[in-house]
């Protein structure tokens, strides 16, 4: 990241000093954890200085809440994708536990496959699923869906595109 | 090596990637042919480029094997995106945000984290409303506090409030408590209201609540002592009150209680999971505990009934038969 100019960086510094305060405790009253409310508010000014735009005075505070919110969600769909892979590890036999490093990698691959699906439009996501996790073969999948082979085969290629990107 | 053919190289790799990812969705047809399988492995062969740019599909793919088919049900469950959008633009948060959000569909969970008030597993919280009616809040809560001008409207998103409501001076305004199952309008009163999965439990201290289900065709007015459910699209009978409202004190109050359901309830005052095995989840408890102290109630079960407690973690208890 190359440094922003003086102007930017005495916006972004007037930014921080007028709003972290506020933003952390906003935080903290929403989480009621006093680190993770600290770890937010960072990551959401880390956030603003890595995005072009940058608001307008008296808009800081709305658009500072709003980045807030969209990391606290973020935060909270994070910690049901690992409650939900706690809770298959358990149901596995202790011989079929993985090591906690491949625990860790899967985890992670979990949280990423989760976001690569989001940004994938309800159909090709569908389709990946139903090839991936489902097992069916893509005839299969066309019958179900309702669409031909060739249209499973090009959102597969969509889906698994964005799979390399991301994971 | 000149500019020129260092271009070259790149576009050839990605040209390479590109047809990686091809064989791949070929691979995963179910449906693969000998022909196309041969072809594969001549196309692979080809150079050590080709078994590269392979080698870097296969680790993804790898990745992809390592996440459990059980948890893909969490990552498929999402709003439409158009709804989606809807929902986020009502919230305010779609001029950052756009429709990258995730959204989680169960229990109203991202409403309650962005909710006006707030309490967390184990916790509980009192709070003076602007009109001076007050709100207690139990264990993982989130309210939002729409007041008008016409009316004074709380959405219970998730958990269980308590409401002692006071006369609105001057504009005389109805409270009512809204949840995804319906309405419960206040007539001077008292009351608790508890979401569950399938119904909203409203149970009333004082005075009367007005009960209408979510589709409007439903109303039911509930005396004091009584209380009933509000479910989607109808509404339960009336019964009277137990020791409901125990939490307000602290307490957990136990008649003859099934086990299973004494652990379920004291599970939502205590972060992780308590598990419990079948043989176990039909004994009968009775006594007072206190609520926020919830290793002590484990331990004290033990020395009422014939059970041991495993703990896998600080989060993860299992209840079995000793």
């Amino acid at each position: 990241m190359s440094m922003p100019d003086p102007g930017v960086q005495q916006q972004l510094h007037h930014l921080y000093s007028h709003h972290y305060g506020w933003l952390k405790a906003w935080l903290r009253k929403k989480l009621s954890c006093q680190h993770t409310a600290a770890d937010l508010a960072q990551d959401t000014f880390v956030r603003l200085i890595v995005s072009d735009k940058k608001p307008l005075p008296e808009q800081s505070r709305a658009y500072l809440t709003q980045i807030a919110k969209g990391l606290m969600i973020d935060l909270y769909r994070r910690q049901r994708l690992e409650l939900a892979y706690q809770e298959w590890l358990l149901q596995l036999p202790p011989v079929e536990t993985p090591s906690p490093e491949q625990q860790a990698i899967a985890l992670q691959s979990l949280i990423q496959l989760d976001k690569v699906l989001d940004q994938l439009p309800a159909k090709v996501r569908e389709t990946f699923i139903l090839s991936r996790f489902e097992q069916l073969t893509y005839s299969q999948i066309a019958d179900q869906l309702g669409i031909s082979v060739a249209a499973v085969r090009k959102y597969m290629l969509k889906a698994t595109q964005a799979c390399m990107e991301l994971l | 090596m000149n500019q020129h053919s260092t271009i070259n190289v790149v576009t050839d790799y990605s040209r390479l990637q590109q047809e990686a990812l091809e064989w791949q969705v070929m691979l995963w047809s179910g449906e693969v042919t000998a022909d196309q399988q041969h072809a594969f492995e001549v196309w692979l062969s080809r150079s050590d480029a080709h078994q590269q740019a392979w080698s870097e599909v296969e680790v993804m793919q790898q990745k992809l094997q390592l996440v459990p088919h059980a948890t893909i049900g969490l990552v498929k469950n999402r709003l439409p995106s158009a709804k989606r959008r809807r929902v986020l633009q009502m919230l305010g948060l779609a001029a950052v945000t756009g429709g990258a959000v995730p959204v989680v569909r169960q229990s109203d969970g991202w409403q309650a984290l962005a909710a006006d008030y707030r309490t967390h597993t184990g916790q509980q919280e009192k709070v003076v409303l602007a009109d001076g009616s007050e709100l207690i809040m139990n264990t993982s809560t989130s309210v939002d506090i729409a007041y008008s001008a016409r009316e004074r409207r709380l959405v219970l998103h998730e958990g269980e409030i308590y409401i002692s409501t006071v006369a609105d001076h001057g504009s005389n305004r109805p409270l009512l408590v809204q949840t995804r199952h319906g309405t419960a309008t206040a007539l001077g009163t008292k009351f608790n209201v508890r979401l569950k999965h399938h119904e909203t439990r409203v149970s009333v201290d004082e005075g009367a609540v007005k009960l209408r289900s979510s589709n409007g065709l439903h109303d039911l007015t509930i005396a004091s002592g009584m209380q009933a459910g509000l479910l989607t699209g109808a509404l339960s009978k009336v019964t009277a009150n137990g020791s409901e409202n125990a939490w307000l004190d602290g307490k957990l109050v136990a008649e003859q209680l099934r086990l299973g359901d004494f652990l379920d309830e004291l599970s939502r005052y205590r972060m992780g999971v308590i598990r419990y095995d079948q043989t176990v989840a039909n004994m009968l408890v009775s006594g007072v505990f206190p609520l926020l102290d919830t290793d002590r109630v484990l331990q004290s079960l033990l020395q009422a009934l014939p059970l041991r407690i495993d703990y896998f973690s600080k989060y993860w208890v299992t209840v079995h038969a000793s």
